[in-house]
């Protein structure tokens, strides 16, 4: 072996051979195209068919103007520079809620709000602000493959281990490490009720109780007369505590995982994955249970939607592990992520038709209660097994744009800073 | 000769947060008072560091403590990233190391269970594991202790059982971090026993 060791610090020897952000020019112009579908797509979201027509022509004319009020914000917020800096990301929701205000504002100024829907800008700002970040995610995920298979390229026999971490290894390596996420998931399961008489029977213990305290309190305490009522409380119940559970529980997933960070190198990825599909597990097993149960009991026939529950489980377990890509990441740099949530989940449970109808809800707030996170996937579900009708199609626009958006941006943002976890926890 | 670790001109910087704390409270504080204040240092563990290590060397770093050495097993192992310059690997060599010795052991878990977590977090499959078990246990000598949770265990049982792991894992590469400042004297033989053993493979270990 040879050693040589210097004085002074070599200079940075990493080549930026694929530029990380594409020209302004090509920025601008997917932005606007996704601009004006968002906006379009808002009205659509907001409308029932007969009032869409009347609607419809006030949109495309106002159009151009928030559009390009949008865009004129994220110009001026920096979002097209060559070199983004770190902020970028908030750059860029920034820009899309001052452009959106902003036209907002013109738009009143200009014609009014006679044919022109307010709770519209609203869903246009979300809808863009996902899009906006989703489309950058993927051409930094894209860029930074490139750039890493290139090192690859020249290194020949010798690899720098942490180059071969990219979007498409991990996808890969979380099938090659499907042991452990196994072992990761069993481990967690056994931890759970390790010591506890009951074991396992309180994750059935657990539903089956809060049936009971559902049914006395709404079907004798509050008189409800529908009996039904708390069948279709459940649905939206457990798949909230699903999601719920796996938000906080995925906040620590990184940050309480010091010593495996510091000894081992694997895709970090796989860590709130795991949480996620932790909770999955006893999602299914106790919907396993239920399901049929109360199928049983209230006489439920079947019915043909009831085939796309596997597509909707998929939806939102994507969407679950985007969210906890992201959480995670954020804990290791902000530990005040986990009372935020906290909180957020706190509000989120009431602005999710969980305990009411959505069709309850005042016809003019409709919308921004179905553009609540969970919100697509609980009026799914609903509507396969209490309705037992087929999904609008604006609960699955809503669904898959929310699960793709979490998933591209929780695996960009946690790949991007996969890096720094080890010193910085 | 044939290379299968180099570092180019690796360099790693470490900051060093004095009195560190992102809360607002400490911030305000530092405002008025200058002992709350956070100052940032700069510390470099490895300054332009270039080596070669070929299949089947054996390396030995020595130096004072804190003079970057673990540093250089943790960027060989890709735990952490050189802050300039590159550090290269074989291509699919697998590397075990025993770097802060058995913290990737859950607690609460038995040993059975933390040989199957460990060796599926170096990306074992549980067949794989399940062919190596017995192995495993026979070397470690715990046979009576497996199924005991390892909180449980003393020190030197846990740095045997991680050694049996890190050993009966195959590994290319082999990165040891101070395995001989535990473990009785039994246990220091058979890890000189091991090693020599893995040398006469044509395996390549880097200890500190």
């Amino acid at each position: 072996m040879s050693v040589v060791v210097h004085d002074g610090v070599a200079g940075a020897m990493r080549v930026d051979a694929v530029p990380v952000r594409p020209s302004w020019l090509l920025g601008i112009f997917l932005d606007a195209l996704l601009g004006v579908s968002a906006y379009i797509v808002s009205y659509w979201l907001r409308f029932d068919s007969e009032h869409l027509a009347a609607f419809l022509p006030g949109a495309w004319s106002t159009a151009p103007l928030v559009v390009s009020t949008q865009i004129l914000a994220l110009g001026a917020l920096r979002a097209y520079a060559p070199k983004p800096k770190t902020t970028w990301l908030s750059r860029v929701v920034a820009g899309i809620v001052l452009g959106t205000a902003g036209s907002a504002l013109l738009v009143r100024v200009a014609v009014g709000f006679q044919g022109i829907s307010r709770m519209a800008f609203l869903a246009d700002a979300l809808l863009l602000s996902i899009a906006a970040i989703g489309w950058r995610g993927v051409w930094v995920l894209r860029a930074r493959a490139r750039a890493r298979a290139l090192s690859r390229a020249s290194a020949g026999e010798l690899v720098d281990r942490a180059d071969e971490m990219t979007l498409g290894v991990v996808l890969v390596s979380l099938y090659r490490y499907r042991g452990l996420i196994k072992t990761l998931v069993l481990k967690d399961l056994k931890l759970k009720y390790r010591g506890s008489v009951f074991g396992f029977l309180w994750s059935l213990a657990n539903p089956l109780l809060m049936i009971v305290v559902y049914t006395l309190a709404f079907n004798f305490i509050l008189g409800i007369r529908s009996e039904m009522f708390v069948f279709y409380l459940m649905l939206g119940q457990l798949a909230w505590t699903f999601f719920a559970s796996s938000t906080m529980m995925s906040t620590a997933s990184i940050v309480d995982n010091t010593g495996l960070l510091r000894t081992v190198q694997f895709p970090r990825a796989i860590l709130p994955v795991a949480t996620v599909l932790f909770n999955f597990a006893q999602y299914l097993l106790t919907t396993a249970v239920f399901l049929p149960i109360m199928i049983a009991w209230y006489r439920i026939p079947l019915v043909e939607p009831m085939i796309l529950f596997p597509a909707v489980l998929v939806l939102h377990v994507a969407f679950t592990i985007g969210i906890a890509l992201i959480l995670a990441t954020t804990t290791v740099f902000f530990r005040d992520v986990r009372h935020l949530v906290e909180v957020a989940l706190a509000v989120l449970f009431w602005t999710t038709p969980i305990v009411y109808e959505l069709d309850r809800v005042p016809e003019r707030l409709r919308l921004l209660i179905l553009l609540s996170p969970l919100s697509p996937f609980v009026v799914a579900y609903q509507k396969l097994f209490f309705f037992r009708e087929w999904p609008d199609a604006t609960v699955w626009l809503l669904a898959t744009t929310y699960a793709v958006g979490a998933f591209v941006i929780g695996g960009a943002l946690l790949l991007a800073f996969e890096d720094r976890f080890t010193e910085q926890v | 000769m044939n290379t299968v670790i180099e570092a180019q001109g690796v360099s790693k910087q470490f900051l060093l947060r004095h009195n560190a704390s992102v809360e607002l409270k400490v911030r305000f504080l530092g405002l008025l008072s200058p002992r709350h204040r956070e100052s940032i240092e700069e510390f470099w563990a490895l300054k332009n560091v270039s080596l070669q290590i070929g299949r089947g060397e054996a390396v030995g770093l020595i130096g004072r403590n804190g003079s970057g050495k673990s540093t250089l097993l943790k960027l060989i192992a890709a735990i952490h990233r050189p802050t300039s310059g590159r550090l290269l690997v074989a291509r699919h060599s697998r590397i075990s190391s025993m770097i802060e010795l058995g913290v990737g052991f859950h607690p609460e878990l038995t040993g059975r269970e933390n040989v199957f977590l460990n060796a599926a977090i170096h990306g074992l499959t549980g067949q794989e594991t399940e062919a190596i078990y017995r192995d495993i246990v026979s070397y470690s000598g715990l046979e009576h202790f497996i199924d005991v949770p390892i909180k449980n265990y003393s020190s030197g049982m846990y740095m045997r059982l991680g050694f049996a792991i890190a050993a009966m894992l195959a590994p290319d590469i082999l990165l040891l971090d101070e395995i001989f400042a535990v473990g009785d004297g039994d246990f220091q033989l058979r890890c000189v026993e091991t090693i020599k053993r893995f040398l006469d493979q044509g395996k390549t270990i880097v200890f500190v």
